[in-house]
């Protein structure tokens, strides 16, 4: 209904989609015309006028990443807040639970702040270069981005307008409507243990990889902090769901990551996936400066912004590691060790 | 880091060097800020008053509607309304409300239940009433000032039920209620079952309605389509729905009003472009001589942004400040009835500050950073003069 | 690369290397050429003086020099480094370096005091650590302007104000010193005083190259050499 619009957060996200797509747009016309244009080895006017275009293109895109990123806060802080008027939603998961296109907004969100991310990394970069030998596969990749953040502006459009808060009946008498209960569907003991063994395995793993990337940037261990940086954030998801949610909420039947986000859990759910984005971002950032070093002509530029990423990226990992298990060990000391799962947990 | 401190300072330079402008700008987002801020808080106080009166719902209230007005519930259906699973316990109240001619007003009469000890904490004086203590009363305390009486004093209340029959009851006032929600308590008078139905007229073996509590409200559903079957003319109000109702009476409200402050956020915008394109001919020369003593474009530019952002970091500060003021402090005359016209019928209330990460959020991505996006291309034709142009054409 | 040195050490490289130097204004319809096909070597540790009429391309050839303004064709070396052949902002960061300017019109920032003009191509930098505060302090001070450290610019008379100007162009200690006109407007005596100057800073083996209409510059004892340019076009003397 159009009417959702008139609900401030859900106006602000769909405000903040539409302002992404005309920042990446415009920033993706002119990366077109200077695709077109570019001349590499000449050192000219018509050269310097490319290269101050490049810079308009970078600076809508790092604008349009920290809307973004925004935005991504709104939507999940939206699906938050909308819990009460939501006929059955406990909380955010029942709000994106609540119409065929929530979750993959969420997902639109997320991979077009991800994209937007990755390719400021590239072009910081590309700056770093004393040759434009990734000029162009900057702005190639860019072209990449625009389909993406169009998708999650559709995306955002049919979450908002979708939503039904609608109350069958007058306003005081029961509609008798059906509740949809969270996710009350406990794991089965092996899968829950497989799940955070692998997440925290890759976790320390994609530690380790970047802290060794920053001693020694060498292709093996900027690949496996991206490949482990990505499983574990695909691990992380389970993990949350069935180890990190019910220790805080200290109930085996508790399972919803999304309650994390709510005060009553200390909002522990802003900082810990905030760092698992920030931490599966950069380890992917390390993976990928390393694809360009190659064609960047210059390894010892791209070495040196790999030390940095690995820094950011071994602190976001630790943290996200550190977050994770404060429930769990604060659980287990109030307890005397006794697992929340029982003997087997 | 050192480096954007650095520009940071120059930023701040640059914006006390031309303060006039900076101030103007400043004070047109703090206004635009305020505004939109003054609805989210209210809205926000609105809703969490809500929430608190919420708490002290029953699960599920059972009333009973004859030929589409309310009627008194039949008190006999307790005992089987309580035998169905997942309610955890009935209780048969009657509350009504009682015209007082001396203050010309009408009170809320609540027969005591036993349930009432949650108040205990909220008593401003005295103490709350013990079980089946008759001839006694509680209060908010509005109504105590209302009435001018204070523990220890008497009432008397004259029985609403007409004509020869009505007689006047005295009640002595053990307590008053604290009133930190002046929509729960302020105009209450609990008194023992008894007295409560003597004044209200109410007899026995009927209630004005049955309070539900269940063991978990998510099973609301199915209690609710279960006590339907035992009553009939049941109107079973479930209190998740009536959160729901409230919330998104509030949430449409709020919108309606924000977005009449869109034409607003737009004229912002539209003169923050304005005056960001139209670049003074004594910035084009600072530009000028930045580019010319080695600036990249990018130092330029972020300089500039910077300016943006503090810009818009003070003007929505302050514009939070002052919705602040407006809404906790003044009670935000005049938009106040916009969002809650319904509580004309509620003493004035004192709203409880609410203010959290979601509202300054939906600030910030709402007004400022659409302020800052709004620089980005000005800041970037600024950034790319090209030097001697630009001090050649300031000489 | 030594882009990131804090100052070149000599070479043999020549300090500038302009090798076809051409600069072509385009607006509409009108094209005019500025300057045409310009190569010149300039050694290091030289004074040398840009001569020629008002309109013959001095400054551009100037600006062309310091890589501040860009070729439509042919490129210049500063110090072995192929400024015109740079990114933009790798350019940029290089001339930083490399070159230290002052315009004619002085280029300084009105509302902010003198040090704090001075200290302004530090800013992207970082700002100014201790070193280069008492750098800067001491240029000043080399300047006789000491006084006026915390003075507004507003405040400050012509002279004051060029030297000002000058030590702007130096705090960052670049081998190459270019300057615009140093002499316009100013009496008999100051610009002995700034002929003085470019000696003494030309002793210390900085290469300095100045424009100028002013004889008073051009045939001073002090100068190591003079090129005349007339259109855009370098004459042979």
């Amino acid at each position: 209904m159009l009417t959702n619009l008139l609900h401030p957060l859900l106006l602000l996200r769909v405000v903040a989609a539409l302002v992404v797509a005309v920042l990446v747009l415009v920033g993706a016309r002119v990366a077109w015309q200077v695709l077109l244009r570019w001349q590499i080895s000449r050192a000219s006017e018509g050269q310097l006028y490319l290269e101050r275009r490049a810079e308009l293109v970078a600076t809508l895109v790092q604008g349009a990443l920290v809307m973004t990123i925004a935005g991504l806060a709104l939507t999940v802080l939206a699906a938050d807040r909308l819990a009460p008027s939501i006929r059955g939603a406990m909380c955010a998961y029942g709000v994106f639970g609540s119409t065929p296109t929530g979750f993959f907004a969420l997902g639109t969100s997320a991979a077009s702040a991800a994209a937007c991310a990755l390719w400021v990394v590239l072009h910081r970069l590309d700056l770093r270069l004393a040759t434009p030998a990734l000029t162009r596969r900057k702005f190639l990749a860019l072209l990449f981005v625009v389909p993406l953040v169009l998708t999650d502006l559709v995306a955002q459009l049919r979450f908002v307008l979708d939503l039904d808060f609608t109350v069958v009946a007058s306003c005081c008498s029961t509609s008798l409507d059906g509740t949809v209960a969270a996710v009350e569907r406990a794991a089965p003991a092996g899968a829950r243990d497989l799940a955070s063994g692998v997440a925290l395995a890759a976790a320390l793993g994609a530690v380790l990889a970047a802290l060794f990337t920053r001693w020694r940037p060498i292709a093996a261990a900027a690949y496996a902090a991206g490949a482990l940086s990505l499983v574990a954030a695909v691990a992380a998801v389970p993990a949350v769901l069935w180890v990190v949610a019910p220790y805080a909420y200290e109930s085996p039947h508790h399972l919803c990551p999304f309650c994390l986000l709510r005060a009553d859990a200390g909002g522990l759910g802003w900082p810990l996936f905030a760092s698992l984005f920030t931490g599966t971002l950069l380890g992917v950032a390390l993976a990928l400066v390393e694809s360009q070093k190659r064609a960047s002509g210059a390894s010892a530029e791209a070495a040196a912004m790999q030390r940095g990423l690995a820094r950011w990226a071994a602190a976001a990992w630790l943290l996200a590691l550190v977050l994770a298990a404060a429930p769990v060990v604060r659980y287990l000391v109030l307890s005397g060790g006794v697992s929340l799962f029982g003997a087997h947990g | 880091m050192k480096r954007q401190l650095a520009l940071i300072g120059y930023a701040l330079g640059a914006l006390s060097r031309r303060r006039g402008r900076s101030a103007a700008v400043t004070a047109g987002l703090a206004l635009v800020v305020g505004l939109f801020g003054s609805v989210l808080f209210l809205g926000d106080a609105l809703r969490a008053e809500v929430e608190a009166g919420a708490r002290y719902l029953p699960d599920l209230s059972v009333q009973r509607l004859v030929a589409g007005r309310p009627a008194l519930v039949p008190t006999d259906v307790v005992g089987a309304v309580r035998g169905i699973p997942g309610v955890r316990s009935v209780n048969a109240r009657v509350w009504g409300y009682l015209y007082v001619p001396p203050i010309s007003a009408n009170i809320t009469i609540l027969g005591a239940t036993g349930r009432e000890a949650t108040l205990h904490a909220a008593m401003v004086a005295g103490r709350s009433l013990r079980a089946g203590e008759r001839g006694a009363c509680v209060l908010g305390a509005a109504l105590a000032e209302a009435i001018g009486v204070e523990p220890g004093d008497e009432v008397s209340l004259s029985s609403d039920v007409g004509g020869s029959d009505a007689t006047v009851h005295w009640l002595r006032i053990v307590g008053v209620f604290h009133d930190a929600s002046a929509l729960r308590t302020a105009d209450v008078l609990i008194t023992s079952d008894a007295d409560a139905r003597n004044l209200l007229g109410v007899d026995a073996g009927l209630a004005t309605d049955l309070a539900v509590s269940l063991t978990t409200p998510d099973e609301a559903r199915v209690a609710s389509e279960k006590i339907a079957l035992l009553v009939a003319g049941a109107r079973i109000v479930d209190k998740q729905l009536l959160r729901r109702t409230y919330a998104l009476t509030l949430d449409g409200r709020g919108g309606l009003l924000s977005a009449m402050l869109l034409p607003a956020l737009a004229a912002l915008l539209l003169l923050a472009w304005d005056r960001l394109t139209g670049l003074s001919e004594a910035e084009r020369r600072e530009i000028g001589v930045l580019k010319a003593i080695g600036w990249e474009v990018s130092e330029v530019l972020t300089a500039r942004l910077w300016e943006s952002l503090l810009v818009a970091l003070g003007g929505a500060t302050l514009g939070v400040l002052g919705a602040y003021a407006y809404v906790f402090l003044a009670q935000a005359p005049g938009l106040a009835g916009a969002l809650y016209g319904w509580s004309a019928l509620y003493p004035p209330l004192r709203l409880t500050p609410q203010v959290d990460a979601a509202q300054a959020l939906a600030l910030i991505v709402g007004v400022a950073l659409p302020f800052v996006a709004v620089g980005l291309v000005p800041a970037w034709r600024a950034a790319t003069l090209d030097p001697d142009h630009a001090l050649r054409g300031g000489a | 690369m030594s882009i990131e040195k804090e100052s070149p050490a000599p070479t043999a490289a020549p300090a500038i290397d302009a090798r076809g130097l051409t600069k072509r204004y385009e607006d509409g319809v009108r094209r005019r050429e500025v300057v045409s096909d310009v190569s010149v070597v300039v050694p290091q540790g030289a004074l040398w003086v840009l001569r020629g009429p008002s309109g013959s391309g001095k400054t551009t050839l100037l600006g062309l020099l310091g890589a501040m303004v860009t070729p439509t064709r042919g490129e210049v070396i500063v110090c072995g480094e192929p400024l015109s052949r740079l990114r933009d902002h790798h350019r940029t960061r290089a001339r930083r370096r490399l070159v230290g300017f002052v315009f004619q019109e002085l280029a300084l920032v009105p509302g902010m005091t003198l040090t704090e003009n001075v200290l302004l191509p530090l800013v992207p930098e970082g700002g100014a650590t201790n070193a280069q505060r008492a750098h800067a302090a001491a240029l000043l001070e080399r300047f006789g302007l000491t006084a006026f450290a915390d003075t507004r610019i507003e405040r400050l008379s012509g002279g004051e104000r060029q030297r000002g100007a000058v030590a702007r162009a130096l705090v960052l200690s670049p081998p190459v010193l270019l300057l615009d006109e140093p002499t316009a407007h100013l009496d008999a005596a100051r610009v002995l005083e700034v002929v003085a100057m470019l000696a003494a800073l030309r002793d210390e083996g900085r290469t300095i190259v100045a424009t100028t209409h002013d004889p008073r510059l051009a045939d001073s004892a002090s100068v190591d050499r003079v090129l005349d340019l007339a259109d855009g076009k370098l004459v042979e003397n």
